[in-house]
């Protein structure tokens, strides 16, 4: 009995690249994306200060590889733009004084901002910036009385904690950052995998290559098998709005129409690539192991719904830019939680654009209704 | 009038050539048959005339369409049956009639009246809201047939259409067929039951992808011997698929 299952697994190659090949991609893929460790964070420093101590007290920030600078602003306004666009995920504000007060031995405090849409970040970002605003202003401190002359002033340090802001969702809630993700992740499965299931199962069961012999042009098959999917995914996503809207406070503070259209456009996508798996594997058992490897497992680890991307290292963030979930919970916890219009968001809008052109196109070609 | 033509008709996959150069005619109202072992190329050759598989070489009319050049015409002129039965389980007996009716784009007054003959043709009136899977395979056979012909297409493939089927609906099967082919539908039928074959107008029997015999049951039998049945025709000509006697020495 046991040589004849050897032989089975041996000959079957699907079982065998279960066996090696899943283990060996998913171990690389959580071993790489899936970080618990949150590193170079974006942050951008709002100096009113503009002495060496400030500009000291930023590049302790950027010199560690928690954090990396990409912006310098004197402008409040551009400081709510850069922050509510995601190009930073956390502020510094040096408000004027800071150095004088120091060298006085004051306290001197200084704020920070961080964008709470990303929860686990945020809660992370904000525990970085705490330790090193303390280290730092420490440091400048000591120096500046041992500059000045006063010792044995470690004891009376005034207290040190700059004052934390955590903007779009102040309690740093989880279900607050994890329902937009939700929402992609549902809606890849919805589209892709039962899209995918559906149309294998009438390769199995011989009603597609009598729909096939039909003068039923392909157009009409496809938008017939799929029309159903793209209706069950809106109401999907209306549906988990909604309850997290109702028992998790998620905030809606954007534009409904813009949602609905990010959706339709992140729906069509997932519909395509269920029709594309769909024509290459006609049995269901290989329609669902694919469907779950190319759409649900890089949805759910690459995507940025758990795991953030700047984290990962760059060989897997270059991967993450073919993953349509990306900007699909980019844009979403952008509209839901930062109220984000069009403007803030057209990379995504057109990223999501290419990629249900693109996934289109391919159906169209593939999809014949034509054997061989 | 010709109904099908087969002009040096081929199909290859990779570099098997599943069915090569294969030629005949049926006449309108005939009733076709196509014999041969499983594996010898009937499938694949239906499949090329009904518009759904490409030929790789060759040429194919049906209904005086070309179906490598015109597959959609083709398929509107013709009904086809598939092994499979190809019934939707989940939907009622009269709900698969009306998917079909609706593909076939039949006006409602015809579409009713189609129903009506198909449910009084397969013996389903009063079961029109039971599941296909609850059927046995004889009122299943019919409602496919009833569903290939809800159009009254002048030309009907049928692929093996009465595997599974117990003798008695087999029979009656037949008795089908023989009726719209008197009525002037072209039935083009493979099947591996000879005695099936006797009901046929002529036959043509495939073997490893080649035409090796075209006639009538009467023909077919004649050339072997006076008493010969279509089973022995069958088989001497299929000789090199036998079973290898293992006490001969090759």
């Amino acid at each position: 009995m046991i040589r004849k299952e050897f032989l089975h697994v041996w000959r079957d190659p699907r079982t065998l690249y279960l066996a090696i090949g899943m283990p060996a991609v998913l171990t690389l893929l959580f071993g790489y994306a899936i970080t618990m460790d949150i590193v170079h964070i974006p942050f951008g420093v709002l100096d009113q200060d503009h002495t060496a101590q400030s500009r000291e007290l930023v590049s302790h920030f950027g010199q560690t590889r928690y954090f990396t600078l990409v912006a310098a602003t004197q402008d409040e306004q551009e400081m709510g733009r850069l922050l509510e666009r995601g190009k930073t995920k956390l502020f510094l504000v040096i408000p004027p004084g800071y150095a004088k007060k120091l060298a006085r031995g004051q306290a001197s405090p200084v704020q920070v901002l961080v964008d709470g849409s990303d929860s686990n970040q945020g809660v992370v970002a904000l525990g970085y910036a705490r330790a090193i605003a303390q280290a730092a202003t420490r440091d400048l401190f000591l120096e500046g009385a041992k500059r000045a002359g006063l010792a044995g002033l470690e004891q009376r340090m005034p207290p040190l904690e700059p004052r934390m802001v955590a903007l779009f969702n102040p309690e740093l809630k989880s279900q607050v950052f994890v329902v937009p993700g939700l929402i992609a992740v549902i809606m890849m499965m919805m589209g892709t995998m039962l899209t995918a299931l559906t149309v294998s199962r009438e390769w199995e069961r011989g009603t597609m290559e009598q729909l096939l012999v039909t003068p039923a042009r392909p157009l009409e098959i496809v938008l017939g098998k799929t029309a159903p999917y793209f209706a069950l995914g809106l109401l999907e996503m209306v549906s988990v709005i909604l309850v997290g809207m109702v028992f998790f406070q998620v905030p809606f503070r954007g534009s409904h129409l813009l949602v609905l259209g990010f959706s339709s456009l992140f729906l069509l996508t997932a519909l395509g690539v269920g029709l594309l798996i769909s024509i290459t594997a006609r049995n269901q058992q290989l329609a669902t192991q694919l469907s779950f490897l190319v759409s649900m497992l890089p949805s759910m680890i690459l995507s940025g719904f758990m795991f953030p991307v700047a984290s990962m290292p760059r060989i897997i963030q270059a991967i993450t830019v073919v993953v349509p979930a990306k900007y699909f919970i980019t844009a979403l916890r952008g509209i839901l939680l930062k109220g984000n219009g069009l403007p803030d968001l057209w990379v995504e809008g057109l990223a999501l654009l290419l990629f249900a052109a693109i996934i289109t196109f391919l159906c169209a070609r593939r999809f014949r209704t034509r054997l061989g | 009038m010709e109904a099908v033509r087969a002009e040096n008709l081929s199909k290859r996959f990779g570099s098997f050539w599943a069915v090569r150069g294969i030629t005949f005619a049926v006449q309108e109202g005939e009733i076709f048959g196509f014999l041969g072992p499983n594996g010898a190329g009937k499938s694949t050759t239906i499949r090329m005339l009904c518009g759904i598989l490409a030929p790789s070489g060759g040429k194919g009319l049906v209904a005086g369409y070309d179906v490598g050049r015109e597959p959609e015409k083709v398929k509107s002129a013709l009904g086809y049956m598939s092994q499979k039965f190809s019934l939707y389980d989940d939907l009622t007996v009269e709900e698969n009639i009306e998917f079909y009716s609706g593909i076939y784009r039949l006006s409602p007054k015809v579409q009713a009246e189609r129903t009506a003959w198909v449910l009084a043709m397969a013996g389903l009136a009063g079961r029109e809201k039971s599941l296909p899977r609850e059927l046995s395979g004889g009122w299943k056979q019919r409602l496919a047939l009833g569903c290939a012909i809800l159009h009254e297409p002048r030309i009907l493939f049928l692929d093996e259409p009465t595997a599974g089927v117990d003798p008695v609906s087999r029979r009656r099967f037949w008795d089908l067929i023989a009726t719209l082919s008197e009525q002037g539908t072209t039935v083009f039928v493979t099947t591996h039951y000879m005695d099936e074959a006797e009901h046929c107008h002529r036959l043509a029997l495939i073997n490893q992808g080649e035409l090796v015999a075209l006639g009538s049951p009467r023909e077919l039998k004649h050339s072997l011997s006076p008493e010969a049945t279509l089973e022995d025709v069958f088989v001497s000509l299929t000789r090199d698929q036998a079973i290898p006697n293992p006490k001969s020495k090759i």
